[in-house]
């Protein structure tokens, strides 16, 4: 293995990760994804251990920044369990292998990726097996209003990055690139009580529903497809592997027929019924 | 003025002949970056560039209008001779199609698109302090949490618990029902709470990250220490309520 790489956690909300660096952490972990050493501190001891089991062959005897939180329930007054990257919410959910499940995902896009897949920088929510994409930007409000949205059929998706298939017009949630014990990570989640939210988006292929961007509160609505491609396209994390032709190509060709749409709203109620558009086609 | 821009091999001038954006004029001759991707969509030219030491591609949608001019930008003309074909061409206005050629030869140069032409510098203080008590909150245009446009000028005459807003900040989230609850309180008190969503691109809050909070009086005068973070928010706004300040 080469020189083992440190990242501090960078955040646009410097307060944010202040409060949460001031809250107690019962125990930390470092795994090890590629040439990355990254730091994994939990607020309870529990599930710093399960982290450590079905994570076992990533371990890493050093210490290093908390790039992840795992902040779990504890019943009052917090009732959800969160995973936080430096300050940016991933997950806030009541099933707690979620929060493991989210923090593979996020942990495999540190390894080495493939320059001939097209990533994505981008959040989505699942509808009657298609997918609504829009901007990474989206992940924490989607995640404040997750019980509405899959009271409405919408499922969010977890993982940080997306696949773009531009021949067949969908995104794929990938598999995690880690090795990692499923039968631990099974263990554990039988173990735990039955949460009343719901599961992850699991790996697979989703045809794209509809293409979300965050706009000004005057252009609601259907975008020009030039402005949309514009957008999506800056979304592509590995854009210098694939080359700017390439990667404006791809993406065109993705959104060829592809509903593009300007969202924006001032509370959650706004930004929910425009989704709810968007998913039934309105 | 172009000045005497020439090519490198990897397609980017020769930075000391580099000129701003808004240096471009009609003697510019426009040539596209090496590396520029192009895309049609809709009859609209999309332009992607891998930004220098990102993994990411800087983008710009052309109109029609722009798109027709952007394929002009070979590197064969100057501005002024570009825009005498296009009027002729079109029976339009020649210095009216000279300003807009002038235009978009200024935006797509300032994105990275054309050689010879420097990006913007982006201003980045070394230190960010917050305003201290005492000290003018400084002049500012945003928009509140309802999208209503706030000023300095709607400061005047009323104090005010300013607060720094991030429709995607989770400690925002948190501390909204909090707020909400104190509002009706500090009204009766005569204290506005106002929630900046553009807050961070205002002096004052900016680089100081979501929630910030400054008790700012009718003068536009900051009044007490500025809360940073959720927690200190809060208990600011408590305090102010109580009357304990």
């Amino acid at each position: 293995m080469a020189e083992t790489r440190f990242i501090e956690p960078r955040t646009e909300c410097g307060s944010c990760l202040a409060s949460l660096d001031r809250m107690d952490w019962a125990a930390s972990s470092t795994f090890g994804v590629g040439d990355w050493a990254l730091g994994v501190r939990s607020s309870d001891i529990e599930i710093d251990h399960v982290l450590r089991k079905v994570l076992a062959a990533h371990v890493l005897d050093v210490d290093a920044p908390a790039n992840f939180s795992a902040l779990m329930a504890d019943n009052r007054p917090r009732d959800f369990h969160f995973l936080y990257r430096a300050s940016d919410a991933l997950v806030r959910t009541r099933v707690a292998g979620r929060v493991v499940r989210t923090l593979i995902a996020h942990l495999s896009a540190f390894a080495i990726p493939s320059s001939s897949v097209i990533q994505l920088d981008a959040a989505a929510v699942v509808v009657e097996g298609r997918a609504i994409v829009g901007p990474a930007s989206l992940r924490a409000e989607l995640g404040s209003v997750e019980t509405r949205l899959n009271r409405a059929g919408m499922a969010v998706v977890d993982a940080p990055t997306l696949h773009l298939d531009p021949d067949s017009s969908s995104v794929i949630v990938p598999e995690p690139a880690l090795t990692f014990d499923a039968d631990a990570l099974a263990e554990y989640e039988r173990a735990q009580p039955p949460g009343r939210g719901h599961d992850a988006v699991r790996p697979g292929r989703y045809p794209i529903a509809a293409w979300a961007l965050v706009t000004g509160a005057d252009l609601v609505g259907p975008v020009g497809r030039a402005q949309g491609v514009a957008a999506a396209a800056q979304q592509v994390v590995n854009a210098d592997a694939l080359g700017a032709q390439a990667t404006l190509d791809a993406v065109a060709r993705a959104l060829q027929t592809v509903p593009i749409s300007g969202l924006f709203w001032f509370d959650s109620g706004g930004l929910l019924s425009q989704l709810r558009d968007l998913a039934s086609g309105a | 003025m172009s000045g005497d821009v020439r090519a490198r091999s990897d397609g980017r001038a020769d930075v000391r002949s580099e000129i701003a954006p808004d240096a471009i004029d009609g003697s510019f001759v426009p040539l596209a970056r090496r590396g520029v991707g192009a895309v049609v969509v809709d009859g609209e030219i999309v332009l992607g560039l891998v930004a220098d030491g990102t993994t990411y591609l800087q983008t710009a949608a052309l109109n029609e209008s722009a798109s027709i001019v952007w394929q002009c930008f070979d590197g064969s003309g100057t501005i002024d001779e570009i825009a005498a074909d296009i009027a002729t061409v079109f029976g339009a206005e020649p210095a009216s199609v000279q300003g807009d050629v002038v235009a978009l030869a200024r935006a797509v140069g300032g994105a990275g698109f054309l050689v010879g032409v420097n990006e913007p510098v982006i201003d980045i203080r070394d230190d960010i302090f917050a305003v201290e008590v005492g000290h003018p909150f400084p002049d500012f245009a945003a928009v509140d949490d309802q999208g209503v446009p706030f000023s300095h000028a709607t400061l005047r005459g009323h104090t005010t618990l300013l607060v720094s807003w991030s429709a995607t900040c989770e400690f925002c989230a948190r501390i909204a029902a909090d707020l909400d609850e104190l509002a009706p309180v500090l009204a009766d008190a005569n204290i506005d709470i106002v929630r900046l969503v553009t807050g961070d691109t205002v002096d004052g809050f900016a680089g100081l990250g979501t929630p910030v909070a400054y008790l700012v009086d009718g003068h536009g005068r900051v009044a007490q220490p500025a809360a940073l973070g959720a927690p200190a928010v809060v208990s600011l706004a408590r305090r102010i309520a109580s009357k304990s300040v």
